[in-house]
């Protein structure tokens, strides 16, 4: 369930803290709990699919957290869960193939469908495009424009063996690592 | 008519939720089928406005917003004219004035459903 009040409220905490050790720090803490929301939302609509249930064996919640780093002036918030990943998740997604083919036409990716951080990389691409259900599957795009908002800050997204981080600057990198994680974390980092 | 006034933090909630009610609690759906059609269709038929507050709540996502202004025209068959005249959107805080904004472009760019 994406309980907005229980993500709220740890935003709330953040903000006080942040205003206690770190006034005159610029976030935006509104657009930082949409984001956050829209993290969770994400899981509750992807992480926990009931054909992936038995293969997987689900905890089906999500956890969440925040940090306020004095030395470094950062604010941090992230979530966490142990659903499917998402490249797990994109691989099943009926658009997947046409994403494939497109990444090899319009792409230097090369072998995309055992890269996760490619894969990754390609669910936020999928997520900025104009798709036929405008309305729908914008979320890992509207966790991502929140670091547009700041004048440094970085949200990575960890999820099987990707890793996806995008800066405020605009630019994003990627990497696979040769260990997974168990289901995805989202963190987003500004300093102020 | 009075112009009917819904403040959505003190009205309804401070954490504007998910998009959906399956979801999660306080989504853009519950919001519009609670809140924004029985004063709308009030407001069609006897006159008058309904005035929507945004300031005071922790963040919109807009999943939440489209759904409940988009979906008005997609999916509960008002019109676009029909919601210019009667929806306005007050926002006091300049860090949000963007939001009315947004919420005009979600009626404006959504079609009925067919």
């Amino acid at each position: 369930m994406a309980d907005s009040s229980k993500s709220g409220k740890l935003i709330d905490a953040l903000e006080r803290i942040a205003n206690e050790h770190l006034p005159d720090s610029s976030v935006d803490f509104d657009r930082l709990a949409s984001a956050v929301l829209e993290g969770i939302t994400n899981t509750k609509q992807h992480a926990y699919p009931a054909e992936l249930a038995k293969s997987f064996r689900f905890t089906e919640r999500w956890w969440a957290t925040g940090v306020i780093d004095k030395a470094e002036r950062r604010v941090s918030a992230i979530i966490y869960d142990q659903g499917a990943s998402i490249p797990d998740t994109i691989m099943r997604a009926p658009w997947f193939p046409a994403l494939v083919d497109a990444a090899k036409r319009l792409t230097s990716w090369g072998n995309f469908e055992n890269d996760d951080g490619a894969l990754i990389a390609g669910a936020m691409a999928v997520g900025r495009s104009k798709t036929r259900l405008s309305h729908r599957g914008k979320g890992l795009a509207d966790m991502e424009s929140f670091m547009r908002t700041c004048s440094k800050g970085r949200l990575s997204v960890l999820s099987r063996n990707g890793e996806y981080v995008s800066y405020a600057a605009g630019d994003a990198t990627r990497f696979t690592h040769s260990s997974p994680i168990r289901g995805t974390l989202v963190q987003w980092d500004v300093w102020v | 008519m009075a112009d009917q006034v819904i403040n959505i933090a003190s009205d309804f909630t401070r954490y504007p939720g998910p998009r959906h009610i399956e979801d999660g609690p306080k989504s853009g759906e519950e919001f519009r089928d609670t809140m924004l059609i029985p004063r709308i269709t009030n407001a069609v038929q006897s006159g008058g406005k309904v005035v929507i507050v945004l300031d005071g709540a922790r963040g919109y996502t807009s999943s939440f917003l489209e759904e409940a202004f988009g979906g008005l025209v997609r999916l509960k068959s008002f019109t676009r004219d029909q919601l210019d005249r009667i929806l306005e959107i007050r926002v006091s805080d300049p860090k949000i004035r963007y939001l009315a904004g947004n919420i005009r472009d979600y009626i404006s760019s959504t079609s009925a459903a067919a």
